[in-house]
């Protein structure tokens, strides 16, 4: 355990130092995932404004005011942006430029100074898209959370998802020991996930084969559940089962890696790593 | 006749920006920037005719890049007056761009995805050179430098020496009259070093054309030039033939002993300047003219096994250049 | 004109590029293709609300979308490759070359690389705006199709122009990464009409980075909504950037070789 703990540790000292020399270019990439939601949301106040400012969605926790939408989105950019990764990308790159075998002599699954160079990424954008969150919340007159309770649940249920969401994505930057043309794969992932996680639309406006679809897919766990459970939008009978979800997804991601990751090793040093 | 490169006082300074490390420095130099001058070429002056093959010899930082460069019409000069084929360079003239060309060793103007042939009938294209001249000049080419097996390839499948080979026939494929050759062996292994020295001398033999060559190799300088250009903190040092400048600067021979005993070669140590001693091995620096006079007593005195006569080596000399550069100031 | 022959030539040698960007072709056409119907899904899921957005309907977002894949493709296959060059040349300092050829440097820089094989974009514009103009049962008269081609080149215009600014800017700047991320951030945002947006980046989309003259001009152009001064304005404001851009460029390259101003 305590080695866990000094690696850990070692290697988010120098993840940090790294993100520091990025400085600007680090901020700039921060605010890139602020974009997506901004727009939608952007889109979604028009549709509001169309219909006469009125609701759109059904009655109860499902319909949505102008102002619930940007709760809605305003969540979403802190939640989305806890928990990206790009290692799907990376990946590729690492295959292609060949800075991965040196990665996989050493005694530690590469995953694990991904994973710090992550939570660096993360502990240290925070601080600086604060303030631009600040603002926009400011600007923007979000309705505030319905429950203390359910926005408590919400902090596990982030930190669930964001679990959920790196093994995945690593799962499917393992792919890249197949092929490096990944680029159509990831985009159906991406596409898969704007849609069933919420990052479109709110789940309760999707027409109902989609919202069908994404009850039986990780994608809700991912984004939507933890997004809903902060804003309060769970009914309460429904809060144990979302997390129940969110751990089986888990093992499942776990299982799937795992597999993927080792064929995917016999497969990169059959071909010469 | 006219010189085809007249350089008159020739000066270039940089303006750069300093700046110390940490973080209050960089938001100090937000607000005040401190400048300092660097002088790389201080005021040069010379003169080339066709046809010469001219060495600029220095030290890394010496200017001798920078002086090429303004040449090429690459840099504007500070100070001072240049005229190559009757233009002045950095007006960058078209008819005077059409008549020079210049190879930077390590650095390639091929493009790096596609085979070299089809960067050259990019260059073809870009210099409108008519296809018959064409034709002839990459069929000399191609044999000359063994290019046919490397055509087809894409260019960033071939070595470092084969790309250098690639490099120099896309910069003669216009038939330029002058060639700025900047360090174009570097990194490039000593084989292939002797070829493309080959191959310039035979450009500029078959050709006429004129070269300007820097590097900090001495082989090339001695293998291509017979006359060479100093230079050395952006001066002019040295301007004249390989061979008088060592005997004006280092006058002497190193004459190299091979003595039977360790006791010989110690009574050695008084007929010279003892360059380096090791048992009975002895090597001494005698003046030119006093040589032949030194080793016949040598000879004669003590017992010689074996014996060399050398001239001093180039870099020596060079060094010797720079030693009294530096005296002087 | 001579170069216009330089054009034809560096066009064919870009077709000779290799094996590697040709398969990647495919690829391409297949994520793109995934992105489109993720923006055409979530625009359908909005209409469901509601038929129109500030004026908008489905089929007007949907022209403007597809020259907004359009000019994309266009920047991917002409700019982007050629600016991208330059600024890598600079850092190495092999733009030196560019300068040795007896032909303009601006012009041998921003069109000698055409990267044929990101035309993804490019056809799935065309096919989308031919699908889109159907739905909308517009018939394209002459005028109209003058407009739009007129519009389209005065895009194309701002947009070299926008970026040859950027990337003159590497001269004093070598890393300008973030910048181009800006950009390409506020590019996304023109996938939608811009009315959607508060007015307070609206001005930032129209004169900051142009994106309302890159694509939404020439979607009204398509969408036969564009009168006279609109298309006269974009062809001033193109013919202005070109002009202002390559002074800059000019401007720039003397710094770089050190020609005291």
């Amino acid at each position: 355990m305590r080695y866990w703990v000094t690696v850990y540790r070692a290697n988010l000292k120098i993840a940090i130092a790294q993100m520091l020399q990025y400085r600007f270019g680090i901020l700039i990439w921060a605010v890139w995932g602020f974009v997506g939601p901004l727009i939608s949301l952007a889109v979604w106040t028009s549709a509001s404004v169309a219909r006469g400012g009125g609701s759109i969605g059904a009655a109860g926790s499902g319909s949505y005011s102008r102002a619930d939408f940007a709760a809605y989105f305003l969540t979403f950019m802190i939640v989305g942006h806890l928990t990206m990764s790009w290692d799907a990308f990376e990946f590729a790159f690492r295959v292609r430029d060949g800075n991965l075998s040196p990665k996989l002599l050493r005694p530690l699954h590469p995953i694990h100074s991904d994973v710090t160079f992550n939570i660096a990424f993360k502990l240290t954008t925070c601080v600086m898209i604060l303030p631009a969150w600040v603002l926009l919340f400011v600007v923007l007159h979000p309705t505030p959370p319905h429950s203390l309770f359910s926005f408590l649940c919400g902090i596990p249920a982030v930190v669930m998802a964001g679990l959920i969401r790196y093994i995945l994505q690593y799962s499917l930057a393992v792919i890249a020991f197949w092929t490096t043309r990944v680029e159509a794969i990831n985009q159906l992932y991406f596409t898969l996930d704007a849609f069933l996680a919420g990052r479109i639309a709110p789940l309760s406006l999707l027409p109902g084969w989609m919202g069908l679809m994404a009850m039986y897919l990780p994608f809700r766990s991912m984004g939507a559940f933890p997004v809903e459970l902060l804003l309060g939008r769970v009914p309460a009978e429904q809060i144990l089962p979302g997390f129940i979800m969110q751990i089986a997804w888990l093992g499942a991601a776990v299982c799937v890696f795992r597999i993927m990751w080792r064929a995917g090793i016999k497969q990169y040093s059959a071909v010469g790593a | 006749m006219e010189p085809q490169i007249l350089v008159e006082n020739l000066r270039k300074v940089y303006r750069v920006h300093e700046r110390e490390s940490g973080a209050k420095a960089s938001i100090t130099s937000l607000f005040h920037r401190k400048y300092r001058e660097v002088q790389a070429v201080e005021s040069v002056s010379f003169n080339i005719e066709a046809g010469e093959v001219v060495g600029f010899l220095g030290p890394n930082g010496a200017g001798k890049t920078t002086s090429l460069k303004m040449l090429a019409g690459l840099l504007h000069p500070t100070a001072g007056v240049a005229t190559v084929l009757g233009h002045t360079p950095w007006k960058r003239d078209p008819d005077f761009l059409r008549n020079i060309s210049l190879v930077m060793g390590n650095r390639n103007q091929l493009m790096w995805d596609i085979p070299a042939m089809d960067s050259f009938e990019v260059n073809r294209a870009i210099y409108d050179i008519p296809e018959a001249q064409f034709r002839e000049t990459l069929d000399e080419l191609i044999s000359l430098l063994e290019l046919e097996p490397l055509l087809k390839k894409p260019v960033r499948g071939l070595s470092l020496g084969e790309r250098m080979k690639c490099e120099l026939a896309a910069a003669l494929l216009h038939r330029p009259k002058v060639l700025f050759l900047d360090e174009p062996t570097l990194g490039v292994d000593v084989t292939m070093q002797g070829r493309i020295r080959h191959f310039v001398a035979e450009q500029n033999r078959r050709h006429g054309a004129t070269v300007l060559l820097t590097s900090h190799y001495m082989a090339d300088v001695t293998a291509l030039c017979k006359r060479i250009i100093v230079i050395h903190h952006g001066k002019i040092l040295y301007d004249g033939q390989l061979s008088s400048l060592s005997d004006r600067i280092a006058p002497y021979k190193s004459v190299m002993l091979d003595m039977e005993t360790d006791e010989a070669a110690i009574q050695a140590e008084a007929y010279g300047e003892v360059i380096e001693r090791k048992g009975a091995k002895i090597t001494l620096r005698i003046k030119r003219e006093k040589t032949s006079e030194v080793v016949a007593r040598l000879l004669s005195d003590l017992p010689v096994q074996d014996m060399t006569v050398e001239d001093p080596p180039i870099e020596d000399v060079i060094e010797q250049v720079f030693q009294q550069a530096k005296e002087a100031t | 004109m001579r170069y216009m022959r330089l054009l034809v030539v560096f066009f064919k040698t870009s077709l000779q590029t290799d094996m590697e960007y040709r398969v990647d072709f495919f690829t391409r056409i297949l994520a793109s293709l995934l992105g489109l119907l993720t923006t055409l899904g979530g625009l359908s899921v909005v209409f469901t609300y509601t038929s129109n957005i500030h004026g908008w309907k489905l089929a007007d977002m949907v022209v403007l979308l597809s020259i907004y894949y359009l000019m994309d493709g266009i920047i991917e296959m002409f700019i982007g490759p050629n600016m991208r060059q330059i600024m890598e040349q600079v850092r190495q300092g092999t733009l030196d070359f560019v300068l040795l050829k007896p032909i303009s440097a601006q012009f041998l820089a921003t069109t000698r690389q055409i990267n044929i094989w990101r035309m993804a974009n490019v056809l799935i514009g065309i096919g989308l705006s031919i699908f889109s103009v159907n739905r909308l049962s517009l018939s394209i008269g002459p005028v109209q199709a003058v407009a739009f081609a007129v519009t389209m080149a005065a895009s194309v215009g701002i947009v070299y122009s926008f970026w040859l600014f950027l990337v003159t800017l590497t001269f004093w700047v070598v890393r300008i990464d973030n910048l181009e991320q800006i950009v390409a951030q506020a590019f996304e945002a023109g996938r939608y009409p811009i009315d959607i947006y508060p007015s307070w980046l609206r001005g930032g989309l129209t004169y900051v980075i142009p994106v309302v003259f890159m694509i939404t001009v020439p979607a009204r152009a398509l969408a036969g909504r564009a009168d006279g001064p609109q298309v006269l304005t974009s062809i001033i404001i193109a013919a202005c950037a070109v002009t202002l851009s390559s002074w800059f460029w000019r401007f720039g390259l003397k710094n770089y070789t050190g020609a005291s101003a």
